[in-house]
C-alpha cells in the first residue's frame, strides 16, 4: 500500500495552538495603545494620545534612563565577575568546586521579590544588620535605597546568569588546544590572551547582552528598594500608573508595555545571534576533551574567601534576615532579640483565608501547573522534534516574543485577553489564568529545556524503529518518550522552582481565588504588612529548597 | 524479475550532488555491497532504500510494490516497507532488554504473544544468545550488540535486509569472525541483503556482487572476482588491493598491449582505456602480481632494496626505480642490495 508524503496536521495544529496563545496577547497589547480609553469601553476609539502622553511625561524620561542605568550598570559588574567565577570553577584548582557548583546558582531560584524584602530587613535604615552595626560603629556606612545600592545589587545577584553561560563553553573547550598553544612556546598568560578569552568571548558577549536585557526587566528589586527614594523604573513606572487618570488608564500602560516590548525585542533578536556565534568554538570531540586545572597556589584560597564573601552578601545576608524577621514579633531600635522570638505571624498566616489560598495555589501552580505546563512543552518539542519546515521554524521565531516580555507585562497582557475574549471571561478568576500566563512566559525557557533532552536520543534509534514497522507516533510513545522520562522529569522539577518563584507575572492577575505568595507579597508590601510578608517570603524560600533539594537529589542539571 | 531495483535516483543536499543518478537491480536472495570511499553516497543510497532519506529523484521498487516515484510522487513511509536495518551504531534500544528489542517489530505486525516468543527465541537461537535474552544492551559486548541488532532485524522476514557499515565497530579480530558468521547467517536465510562498507575486504568476503561507487556515481560493479580482476577504470583499478603505480606517457600500442614511459623505465601492459601513442597514461599492477627474479628478461626493472618488514606470514620490501617506489610481497627475507623485478604484461594495466 502506497501513499503520498503526508502532511505533518498534528505537528501543525500544534504550532496554530502556540501561536495563538503566543500573538493574542501582544496583539492585544498593541491594540490597546492606539486607543484613547479602555478597550471595554464603547466610547474607545484610535487613536494616538496614549503615546503623545506617555513619550511626552518626564517621569517616562527619567524612569528610561534610570533603567537604563541600572542596566548598564548590573552588566558592568556581573560580567567581569561572573567571568571570572566560571574561570575559578571550570579551569583553577579552587577548593570545594565540586559543592559549590550547585551553590553558586542559588540567587538565580530565590524570588528577587523575597531577595530585596530580604535586604531591607537585613540591611535596611532599621534592618538587623544595620542596627547591630551601628552598635558597634556607632553609624551605618550604607543606604540601602540608593541607585547604587540597587545597581550593586542587581550587578551580584544577576553573576551566576554570566557564570552559566561562560562556564559552559569553557567546560567545553578542551585543554589540547592550550596545550598546543603552551608547546609552541606561549607562556601561561599568552594563552589566556590569546587561546583561551578569544573562544569564550562570544559567550561573555552574548552574558552581557543577556543581564543588559534581564535589567530591563527588573521589577521586584526596583519595586522595593527604590520606592522610599522614587526611584522608578519602566516596570515601577508601568505598576504605578494603574490609575493615573483617575479612571483604569489601560492605554496609557499599553504605551508603555509597547515600549518595553519595543526594547526587549532587538535584545532578544541579538542574543540570539550571538549565542549562534558563540556555539561555534564549541568543539564536538567527544574523547580528548580532558582538562587539567591550573593551579593557583595560594590564591586559590583568595578566590575562595571571594566566592564566599559574594555568597554571604547575595544569599545569606537576605535570606537570613527574612528567616529571623519571620520569628520576631516586632524589629526596630531597642527591641531585644531574645525577647520577641514567636511563631504568631505563622500563626496569623493560617489564620487568613486568603494568605492559605495563596500558599496552597502556591504550591499547586508549581506541581500540578508545572507537570501541566512541562507535557505542553513535550507536546511542543516533539512537534518541532527533527522536522525541518517552514512551520518549524515558524514556531522556533514565535518562542522568542514571550521571552521579549517581562512577567509584568505578560500578566497585564494576559489579564486583557481574560477580559477581551467572551468565552475566556469565566476563567478569568481561576489558577487557570495564572497558568497560562505562566506557562507562555516560560514558553522558551521550557522548550529549551525539553528540545535539550529530545535531542540527546540518537536519531538511529527512532530511524531502526520506524523501519522495523512503526508508524511516528508509535515512535515517540515506545522510543522517544521513554528515553527522555528522566529529563522530562527534570524539566518538571525546574518548573516547579521557576513556578514557585514567579511573582511578577501575577501581579495584575490577581484576585480572590488567584492568590499566589509572589502577587500577594507584592500587594501587601504596598499596605506595611512586614510581619505577614516575612512569614510567606520565608515559607517561599522553603518551597524553592525543596525544590532545589528534589533537583539536587534526582541529579538534574540545573544549567539548562 | 528483479526483487529490489533502484533507477536513476539523485539526491542533493544544500549544493552538493550526493547522489548523481544510481541505478541497479537485485535479484531475490543476492548479497550486494556498496563499497565506496566515505563521501561517495553510499549510505545516503542506503538511506534512501529504507525510507528514511527523500531522494528528489528516481525510483525505488520492490517486487511489484513501488517504495518510491518521483514521477507520480508516491512515497512510502519507511515504516510501511517492511524492510529490516541494521545500523553502524547498532541503535539497540537501551531502555529494553534483548528479548524486547527483537520482539519490537512483531509487536507492532501485531503477531499474537506465543509465536512472538517462539520467533524471538528461535532467531535468539540462531544467533546464539538464547541465554542473554533478558540482559539490556549495556550488558552485552561489541559482538553480541551486532548480533542482536542483526536479529532484531531479521525476526519479522523482511524481504530485503539493509545493512550499514555492520562490522565497522568491531575490533579486528572479531571483524574477522563476524564476517564468516554473517555471509554464512544469510546464505542459509536466503534473503536479499544490500550493505555498505568502505572496507573492501568485507565487501570481497560478503557479497555476491560489489557496486562500487565515487562521488555519487557507480563506478563499476560486477562479482567480486571481476572488481578485483578486471578493474574498468584507474579508480577502481587503484582503490581495490594494493597497488604499484607507474605514471608516464604511451610511446607505442600493439593490440591491446601499450608501451609506458617514465624517466628511467619503459614497461609493457594490457591497454583498459582509449589511448594513442602520445597520451599520457597511468599503469597499475597488484603487490601480489609483482615477482623477485633473478634474470633480467621482458618487462622487468632492476631496482635497489630499500627497506623490508617483517609481517609475520610474509615480508614486505620496498625497492626504488628512480623516482618509483615499488612494493613487493617476498617469502623470505632478502640479502642483496640489488634485484630483477618482473611485471607480466598481462597483470599491467594501463589507463
Amino acid at each position: 500500500m502506497t501513499m503520498r508524503a503526508s502532511t505533518p496536521w498534528r505537528r501543525i495544529a500544534v504550532v496554530i495552538a502556540t501561536g495563538c496563545a503566543i500573538l493574542m496577547p501582544l496583539g492585544i497589547i498593541l491594540y490597546q495603545s492606539f486607543l484613547d480609553a479602555p478597550f471595554f469601553m464603547p466610547a474607545a476609539k484610535l487613536s494616538l494620545s496614549a503615546y503623545r502622553y506617555v513619550l511626552w511625561d518626564g517621569d517616562f524620561h527619567s524612569a528610561f534612563l534610570t533603567t537604563l542605568a541600572i542596566a548598564l550598570g548590573m552588566a558592568g559588574i556581573s560580567v567581569p565577575l561572573g567571568s571570572l567565577l566560571a574561570f575559578l570553577m571550570v579551569r583553577t584548582d579552587l577548593p570545594g568546586r565540586r559543592w559549590l557548583e550547585p551553590v553558586v546558582l542559588v540567587p538565580i531560584f530565590v524570588s528577587p521579590v523575597v531577595l530585596a524584602f530580604g535586604y531591607v530587613v537585613s540591611v535596611g535604615p532599621v534592618g538587623f544588620f544595620s542596627l547591630w552595626f551601628r552598635q558597634l560603629a556607632g553609624t551605618i556606612p550604607w543606604n540601602l535605597y540608593s541607585l547604587s545600592s540597587l545597581i550593586l545589587i542587581a550587578g551580584l545577584t544577576h553573576i551566576p546568569h554570566v557564570y552559566l553561560y561562560t562556564s559552559s563553553t569553557l567546560r567545553s573547550l578542551a585543554s589540547d588546544l592550550e596545550e598546543a598553544a603552551r608547546i609552541s612556546g606561549a607562556s601561561p598568560w599568552n594563552v589566556a590572551l590569546h587561546v583561551s578569552l578569544p573562544m569564550v568571548w562570544p559567550s561573555i558577549l552574548f552574558s552581557g547582552v543577556l543581564v543588559f536585557f534581564l535589567g530591563f526587566e527588573l521589577f521586584g528589586l526596583p519595586l522595593i528598594m527604590g520606592d522610599p527614594e522614587g526611584l522608578l523604573v519602566l516596570t515601577t513606572y508601568l505598576y504605578k500608573l494603574t490609575n493615573r487618570l483617575g479612571v483604569p488608564s489601560y492605554q496609557l500602560m499599553a504605551v508603555v508595555a509597547v515600549s518595553i516590548v519595543a526594547i526587549s525585542f532587538p535584545l532578544v533578536y541579538l542574543q540570539r545571534r550571538l549565542l549562534g556565534i558563540s556555539n561555534r568554538y564549541v568543539s564536538v570531540r567527544g574523547k580528548g576533551l580532558s582538562q587539567r586545572p591550573l593551579p593557583l597556589g595560594a590564591w586559590r584560597w583568595v578566590g575562595f574567601g571571594a566566592i564566599m564573601l559574594w555568597l554571604a552578601v547575595t544569599v545569606v545576608l537576605p535570606l537570613s534576615g527574612i528567616f529571623l524577621r519571620s520569628v520576631v514579633s516586632s524589629w526596630g531600635e531597642g527591641v531585644m532579640l531574645r525577647e520577641s522570638l514567636t511563631l504568631v505571624h505563622f500563626r496569623d498566616l493560617l489564620e487568613e483565608p486568603s494568605l492559605i489560598r495563596a500558599v496552597l495555589n502556591t504550591l499547586g501552580i508549581g506541581v500540578i501547573g508545572g507537570a501541566l505546563a512541562v507535557a505542553c512543552y513535550t507536546a511542543i518539542g516533539l512537534a518541532l522534534h527533527r522536522w525541518k519546515h517552514f512551520w518549524a521554524k515558524a514556531l522556533d521565531y514565535m518562542v522568542m516574543v514571550p521571552r521579549g516580555m517581562p512577567g509584568l507585562v505578560a500578566g497585564l497582557a494576559f489579564l486583557w485577553v481574560f477580559l477581551f475574549y467572551r468565552p475566556l471571561v469565566p476563567l478569568r478568576s481561576t489558577m487557570f489564568s495564572i497558568w497560562l500566563a505562566y506557562s507562555v512566559v516560560w514558553l522558551a525557557y521550557g522548550i529549551r529545556l525539553i528540545s535539550s533532552a529530545l535531542l540527546q536520543v540518537g536519531p538511529e534509534l527512532e530511524e531502526a524503529a520506524l523501519s522495523a514497522g512503526a508508524t511516528p507516533s508509535q515512535v515517540t510513545r515506545h522510543v522517544t518518550l521513554p528515553l527522555v522520562r528522566f529529563g522530562l522529569i527534570g524539566s518538571w522539577v525546574l518548573i516547579f522552582m521557576i513556578f514557585v518563584r514567579e511573582y511578577s507575572t501575577a501581579v495584575y492577575l490577581l484576585g480572590p481565588g488567584t492568590e499566589v505568595i509572589g502577587s500577594m507579597i507584592i500587594s501587601l508590601w504596598g499596605t506595611g504588612a512586614v510581619d505577614v510578608v516575612s512569614a510567606l517570603s520565608a515559607i517561599n524560600i522553603l518551597l524553592v529548597a525543596a525544590g532545589l533539594v528534589i533537583a539536587l537529589r534526582l541529579g538534574v542539571r540545573l544549567h539548562a | 524479475m528483479p526483487d529490489l531495483s533502484v533507477t536513476e535516483v539523485c539526491k542533493r543536499l544544500g549544493g552538493n550532488e550526493i547522489l548523481k543518478g544510481v541505478s541497479f537491480e537485485m535479484a531475490r536472495g543476492e548479497v550486494i555491497a556498496l563499497l565506496g570511499p566515505s563521501g561517495s553516497g553510499k549510505t545516503t543510497l542506503l538511506r534512501a532504500v529504507a525510507g528514511l532519506d527523500h531522494p528528489d529523484t528516481g525510483r525505488i521498487t520492490l517486487g511489484d510494490q513501488v517504495l518510491f516515484d518521483s514521477g507520480t510522487g508516491q512515497m512510502v513511509p519507511a515504516e510501511k516497507r517492511n524492510l529490516g536495518l541494521v545500523f553502524q551504531s547498532y541503535a539497540l534500544y537501551p531502555h529494553r532488554t534483548v528479548y524486547e528489542n527483537v520482539a519490537y517489530g512483531l509487536k507492532l505486525r501485531k503477531v499474537p504473544p506465543a509465536e512472538i516468543r517462539e520467533r524471538v527465541f528461535t532467531v535468539l537461537g540462531q544467533i546464539g544468545l538464547e541465554g542473554l535474552s533478558e540482559r539490556h544492551p549495556h550488558q552485552l559486548s561489541g559482538g553480541q550488540q551486532q548480533r542482536v541488532a542483526l536479529a532484531r532485524a531479521l525476526v519479522y522476514n523482511p524481504r530485503v535486509i539493509l545493512l550499514d557499515e555492520p562490522l565497522s565497530n568491531l575490533d579486528t579480530k572479531l571483524r574477522e569472525e563476524a564476517r564468516a558468521w554473517l555471509r554464512e547467517f544469510i546464505d542459509r536465510l536466503n534473503i536479499g541483503a544490500v550493505c555498505v562498507t568502505h572496507d573492501q575486504t568485507e565487501a570481497l568476503a560478503i557479497a555476491d556482487r560489489i557496486l562500487l561507487l565515487s562521488s555519487g556515481r557507480i563506478e563499476q560493479e560486477g562479482t567480486p572476482e571481476a572488481i578485483y580482476g578486471e578493474p574498468g577504470t584507474l579508480f577502481s583499478a587503484e582503490f581495490m588491493g594494493n597497488n604499484n603505480r607507474f605514471p608516464g606517457k604511451i610511446t607505442e600500442i600493439r593490440g591491446d598491449l601499450a608501451k609506458v614511459e617514465g624517466e628511467g623505465w619503459s614497461l609493457w601492459g594490457r591497454l583498459r582505456a582509449q589511448h594513442i601513442p602520445g597520451d599520457p597514461a597511468t599503469a597499475v599492477i597488484r603487490v601480489e602480481k609483482t615477482r623477485i627474479t633473478e634474470v633480467a628478461g621482458e618487462n622487468t626493472l632492476h631496482a635497489r632494496l630499500e627497506t623490508a618488514m617483517f609481517l609475520g606470514e610474509q615480508w614486505e620490501c620496498l625497492f626504488r626505480v628512480g623516482d618509483l617506489r615499488i612494493r613487493v610481497w617476498a617469502n623470505e627475507a632478502l640479502d642483496r642490495k640489488h634485484y630483477c623485478l618482473s611485471f607480466p604484461p598481462g597483470m599491467l594495466w594501463v589507463f
